[in-house]
């Protein structure tokens, strides 16, 4: 009964410890921002699950650290690359995930309002169709 | 007197004929062998006989590539506020970089297409923020006419998205671009072109090489 109760404690350090954060309907899994000098931009990756048994939209991120805050996405098409923006937002069907990952979806953050560097982190608030506004602490890293 | 030679020889005119056809097909095959290894890299864009009067990070005038010659020369396109492709060819470039030993003659280039924003300084920013090593690492600009007429030459597209304005007023844009990384040879000709942004790390370290060897 105590290596059950151990395991059971070791299960839930490990939920504590990992890299998502959760309300139980919406999941956001290994958000991170990329550095990048004042007035310059940078990106947001990350992946967001619908745990719900509705189809949910994120319709905005905004971030205090940066101008402006867009949800954008890389195309490519005869080797070239092109930014398109997404104003209408991203639907994330039920039981199911969406991916912001480099050359696809991501979060532009437009004009830094300061320099990000590795080990900083942003705060970061997610609006959705449905459910309440999420906010979320995100390091700035490398990959 | 040939004919002579041929009889001591034990051989007929025709005999020596049929010989010297039956060695064509070895000799063809031996071209074409040779064919194919010198044109594993086949010239893409040929830049030697041209000049291209740019600036670097340090607002240093710079001719390319004839101000490279003799080194082997990997060369990206970017432009530094781009958020999401250019970072990733840049990160690509950086590995295969610590890839490549020092003492080797490669040099890693990156040449703004956006000429307009991406001042000397702007470019010793983005240096800075990659941590770039300047002594192997040249960031170029120049004017918007001299980057157009390079762009052209080596077939590159660059075309501005349509302007949008932040709350402040100010105008943004981004650039809609070719991504790519080119491998150019000591003499400032282009022959292996990759995709940047997804760039196998390994093969293009092979690639540099390879090329290395042949000079």
């Amino acid at each position: 009964m105590r290596w059950q109760g151990a395991i059971g404690f070791l299960l839930l350090l490990l939920w504590a410890c990992s890299s998502s954060d959760s309300t139980g309907e919406l999941e956001f899994r290994n958000f991170w921002a990329t550095p990048g000098k004042k007035g310059f931009n940078a990106a947001l990756y990350g992946v967001i699950e619908n745990n719900t048994d509705f189809p949910e939209t994120l319709r905005t991120v905004t971030s205090t650290v940066a101008k402006v805050t867009e949800i954008h996405r890389t195309v490519h098409t005869d080797g070239i690359a092109m930014m398109q923006p997404v104003p209408e937002g991203v639907v994330i069907p039920p039981h199911s995930t969406f991916s912001f990952r480099p050359g696809d979806y991501h979060i532009m953050l437009i004009q830094l309002q300061h320099s990000l560097q590795v080990g900083d982190s942003i705060e970061v608030t997610f609006s959705f169709a449905r459910m309440a506004p999420q906010h979320l602490v995100v390091p700035v890293k490398w990959r | 007197m040939t004919r002579s030679k041929i009889a001591e020889n034990n051989e007929t005119p025709e005999s020596h004929r049929s010989r010297w056809f039956s060695g064509i097909p070895f000799l063809l095959i031996v071209g074409i062998l040779l064919v194919q290894c010198s044109s594993e890299f086949p010239v893409e864009h040929d830049l030697s006989r041209k000049a291209f009067r740019l600036i670097d990070q340090n607002g240093h005038s710079v001719v390319f590539p004839a101000d490279f010659r003799d080194t082997v020369l990997l060369v990206a396109f970017i432009y530094t506020a781009c958020p999401d492709i250019c970072p990733l060819t840049t990160d690509r470039l950086l590995e295969m970089s610590k890839r490549i030993p020092k003492e080797l003659p490669v040099r890693f280039v990156l040449i703004t297409l956006d000429p307009q924003r991406d001042t000397p300084q702007q470019l010793r920013d983005y240096a800075a923020l990659y941590q770039l090593d300047l002594k192997r690492w040249r960031l170029l600009t120049g004017t918007i006419a001299t980057i157009d007429s390079l762009r052209s030459v080596m077939e590159i597209y660059a075309v501005r998205s349509p302007l949008k304005k932040l709350p402040d007023g100010t105008a943004y844009y981004f650039i809609n671009h070719t991504d790519a990384l080119c491998l150019f040879d000591h003499r400032g000709r282009e022959r292996q072109r990759y995709k940047g942004s997804e760039a196998d790390v390994e093969k293009v370290v092979r690639d540099v090489q390879q090329l290395l060897s042949q000079q």
